[in-house]
């Protein structure tokens, strides 16, 4: 039988329409073309029996099967597990009598995964809280569509159909080499569940939940598609996948060839309009890797970014937080390590708290690497924090004393952090830059920790600060390091500029603790259009590139950002 | 409750609170059914809005006005954008009560313009190119548009530019034009990029802009209200609004106009609120502990979450400490000792990502056989 008319082909891919299976013509196609995409794709055993439908004892419990198809023809489906018997039981007895397929056996567990994994605490867990788990699975593409977008396309669908069915987490067993696409879209392969085999497939499978009320990323199409199968009972889709490029192509366009804003700003405002020779701080390795959303990448891709940082001029980058133990600490020891090895012309920083141990791992990575860093020592000073923790000044003073000297007379340059100083006072702030100067400080950071300041109450704040390290004859370089809670960050950091510091930390896409920092991208181009700044548009682009490929949740343009999807999904083949 | 924490370096002068005015139906890319603009109004309404754009209109639409004018409130205005050359005027004049905004430079005629200014006060000229006009064009483009009896006139940020001192100038400008005893008043509607769009509209207010206008969610590459309704509450402007339904208005824009919050959006998005850093959590998990929940609240986070409609969420990561995990599992009415606490961090830490609670729930069970309560 042929799934796929030939006269459908890609042009006409914006007719995808998914809609659940109900009538016996529709779920014949589907079974057969599980039995056809598994079998190309050796799952099979090679003693397995040759049949034409692909029907299991489970398919008796798939509550919903839905597909997509084309033209009237089916290109793609998958199945929802439900503990409960399908609807469509008749029509699939009809179809195992009509193709002389043996009835299977009935199940020995409610889900299919459960053959491999045991899922009691989670399934447990889940209907203790009155809702439903199904299982995702045997999600199967033709071969003519796959690697056309059709796989996140049927993925959103199903977990659409879901959502609209009340359902809340969905199970799903898939090939290891799935399992980090499956979960930068925002599913979770279960910790220490390696993969699994089962005689029934040649296939290795791992286990992955999904929990459909907190959908992220890519995954959010899933709330459109909801939407539509709600309302009308199917969901149409175009396969026309978003340029990757375009979000890179618009900044780029921006930097180059700044539209507008000729009139205001060089006839009223002041010239010039910032000063220049403010130097770059990067944070997307350690404040960007805080997001709640963030995946840790593998240690080469945090290397490729270092190289992306050097070609956009970038000055300083903080590489992580060693103190923070676990993959935390390999992984900035190893980037240290790295910079030392390639002469990479970046200042680098690691961050601390202002505790001796946490000094103690800074310099044990910076020795290891045989390079100088900067410590980037925080210390919570805020009248709501001192509060919360019932500590009083003279501890924090103290806390500065110890931590600056100890990490000076290690050999380290120090960058004194004091945490939310845009809600805290001068006369707290005021001691202890004094402390921290007169221990061997080097730098101070003014960070607005919540996103709390507005670009006056930096500016005030900067230029207070500026003066006040005038009056008493330092000569520390000012940071300003601030988060985007109230959607000003990179305005923040304009007045940052203006008001006199000389570094500003942001990070790329703006990704950071909660909702992030100032975007880099956009600070870089602010520094082109109003200082100029050198900004090279082909580094540019592959630093947000780079942001797409391990960031996807981030939208990387401000005007049309668009979430990015991995660059290719074969067969899903959910084993489930 | 905890204002008294705050240094005040972010005090201003007392400026006054500029009108909110919403543009996100225009997503829809059509009007609105009845249904949902009704929605919409009940989810904007206690915010303060008080003028809602609910579209263009074509020749065609007219019957559609109507019927979503009877639905119009008392307490906020109904706006349509329109194209003079297509729509005709004639309707226009029988609908007063309704405000209208038209575009120059798409072929509108003087005396179109002369005449809706006529028929309807609540008409606002929109002058697109503003900012990139040399002073001499733009003064005399605002006293033709002054003369033709346009009463509000529209700015538009274009892409990021110009930034806060130049929207400033291009206001104080403007209004040091204004003739007569009522002078036309100003509108300022941002546009996103590069960052600076919200910081553009709280200069444009300060510099005397009577309205701003903009979208939820940033909606289409606006001002994101929701962040300018967050300012104004938090520099005390807006005291007589509860933001209580900025969350709902959250959750109506995704599921009604497909719009895409990422989890960073300032305000609105998934991870607004959520934190798996040990610090942090131990800050607020503390707070928690001296039953101070409005301290909870505002350790760690500039909003607070209770006053628009959600709340803090601590998780636990790789960068997680002791305090997340207690946390987790007392949210969990889940019993653990320091061991297993200890084990469950351990495990944690070596992640690549904040744990999920069915990631926990599993940990937390494969590990009580080796560390049982």
């Amino acid at each position: 039988v042929e799934l796929l008319s030939p006269r459908v082909t890609q042009n006409q891919s914006d007719l995808l329409t998914f809609r659940e299976l109900n009538r016996a013509d529709d779920l014949r196609r589907y079974f057969m073309l599980r039995q056809m995409v598994f079998a190309e794709q050796g799952y099979w055993p090679t003693d397995a029996p040759r049949v034409s439908l692909d029907v299991d004892s489970f398919d008796r419990h798939s509550r919903f099967i839905g597909a997509f198809t084309v033209s009237g023809e089916l290109v793609g489906g998958a199945r929802i597990i439900l503990a409960q018997d399908t609807p469509n039981a008749a029509v699939i007895e009809s179809l195992l009598q009509e193709h002389g397929c043996v009835t299977p056996p009935a199940r020995d567990r409610t889900y299919h995964a459960q053959r491999w994994f045991n899922f009691d605490a989670v399934i447990g867990h889940v209907q203790s809280q009155g809702k439903q788990v199904v299982e995702f699975g045997r999600t199967v593409i033709h071969a003519a569509w796959q690697n056309k977008r059709v796989g996140h396309l049927l993925l959103h669908a199903v977990h659409g159909l879901a959502r609209c069915h009340g359902i809340s987490v969905g199970l799903a067993v898939v090939p290891p080499r799935l399992a980090r696409f499956y979960s930068s879209a925002g599913c979770r392969v279960l910790h220490r569940r390696g993969p699994s085999r089962s005689p029934e497939l040649n296939a290795e499978v791992v286990p992955v939940v999904l929990e459909l009320s907190r959908l992220e990323g890519p995954f959010r199409v899933a709330l459109r598609a909801e939407r539509c199968l709600h309302l009308k009972g199917e969901w149409r889709s175009s396969t026309h996948s978003a340029n990757p490029e375009e979000s890179a192509e618009n900044l780029v366009d921006w930097a180059g060839n700044p539209r507008g804003g000729h009139g205001w700003e060089p006839v009223l405002s002041r010239l010039p309009l910032l000063r220049s020779g403010v130097s770059l701080h990067d944070e997307t390795l350690r404040d960007g890797l805080q997001s709640p959303s963030a995946v840790n990448p593998p240690l080469e891709a945090k290397t490729s970014l270092l190289h992306h940082m050097v070609e956009l001029g970038i000055e300083s980058a903080n590489l992580g937080l060693p103190a923070a133990g676990g993959a935390a600490r390999k992984h900035s020891e190893e980037l240290l390590q790295y910079v030392a090895a390639q002469h990479l012309p970046l200042l680098p920083t690691l961050a601390g708290r202002t505790l001796p141990e946490d000094v103690d791992a800074i310099v044990e990575a910076s020795q290891n690497a045989g390079l100088a860093v900067e410590a980037g020592l925080f210390l919570g000073c805020s009248p709501i924090r001192q509060a919360c923790e019932d500590w009083d000044f003279p501890r924090l003073l103290a806390f500065t004393e110890k931590a600056v000297s100890h990490a000076v007379a290690q050999g380290l340059q120090v960058m004194f952090v004091t945490e939310d100083t845009t809600r805290t006072p001068a006369h707290i702030l005021e001691p202890l830059y004094h402390t921290a100067l007169q221990a061997g400080a080097s730098a101070i950071c003014l960070t607005d920790t919540v996103g709390y300041a507005t670009p006056r109450g930096t500016g005030k704040l900067v230029s207070h600060v500026k003066n006040f390290l005038g009056q008493h004859g330092y000569s520390a370089r000012l940071d300003w390091h601030g988060h985007n809670d109230r959607g000003l960050g990179v305005a923040n950091c304009l007045a940052a500029i203006e008001a006199g510091v000389d570094r500003v930390h942001a990070t790329l896409g703006g990704c950071g603790e909660r909702v992030g920092n100032a975007r880099l991208e956009e600070l870089l181009v602010h520094l082109a259009r109003l200082s100029g700044r050198p900004l090279c548009s082909d580094s540019l682009e592959e630093y947000l590139l780079w942001g797409r490929r391990h960031l996807p949740w981030v939208p990387l343009s401000p005007a049309r950002s668009t979430p990015v999807q991995p660059s290719r999904v074969a067969a899903l083949g959910a084993a489930g | 409750m905890t204002m008294e924490f705050f240094a005040g370096w972010n005090e201003a002068p007392p400026f006054a609170a500029p009108q909110i005015w919403d543009n996100t139906l225009q997503c829809l890319g059509r009007l609105p059914s009845r249904r949902e603009l009704r929605q919409w109004l009940e989810l904007v309404r206690p915010l303060g809005v008080t003028q809602v754009c609910v579209g263009s209109v074509g020749p065609r639409d007219w019957d559609t006005v109507e019927s979503l004018a009877a639905d119009s409130p008392g307490d906020m205005q109904l706006e349509f954008d329109l194209d003079l050359p297509r729509s005709g005027l004639s309707c226009v004049v029988q609908q007063p009560e309704l405000a209208w905004r038209v575009v120059l430079g798409q072929g509108q005629c003087e005396q179109a313009v002369r005449r809706l200014c006529g028929s309807s006060s609540s008409t606002t000229v929109v002058l697109p190119e503003a900012v990139c006009m040399d002073p001499l064009e733009l003064s005399r483009w605002l006293r033709k548009v002054e003369d033709w009896g346009a009463r509000r006139i529209e700015f538009v940020g274009t892409h990021g530019c110009p930034w806060g001192a130049g929207v400033e100038s291009l206001l104080r400008f403007a209004l040091g034009l204004g003739r007569g005893a009522t002078p036309p008043s100003y509108v300022w509607s941002g546009v996103a990029g590069l960052g600076v769009a919200l910081a553009q509209a709280i200069h444009a207010y300060e510099a005397g802009a009577a309205a701003v206008r903009g979208t939820f969610g940033g909606a289409g590459g606006s001002v994101p209200l929701e962040s300018l309704l967050v300012h104004l509450m938090l520099e005390g402007l807006w005291p007589e609004h509860s933001l209580q339904t900025l969350c709902s208005v959250g959750h109506w824009l995704e599921v009604e106009l497909g719009v895409d919050l990422p989890p960073n959006h300032p305000v609105l998005g998934s991870d607004a609120f959520r934190t798996a850093t040990g610090v942090h959590a131990a800050a607020i998990v503390k707070a928690e502990a001296r039953h101070r929940p409005d301290w909870a609240d505002a350790v760690y986070s500039a909003v607070p979450a209770a006053r628009i409609g959600r709340q803090q969420c601590i998780e636990v990561g790789p960068l997680s400490g002791k305090a997340n995990v207690q946390h987790w599992l007392k949210s969990q009415q889940l019993h653990c000792s320091d061991e297993l606490a200890e084990a469950i961090l351990a495990v944690a830490k070596d992640q690549q990502q904040v744990l999920t609670d069915l990631e926990l729930v599993d940990i937390y069970y494969t590990l009580n056989g080796a560390h049982p309560c």
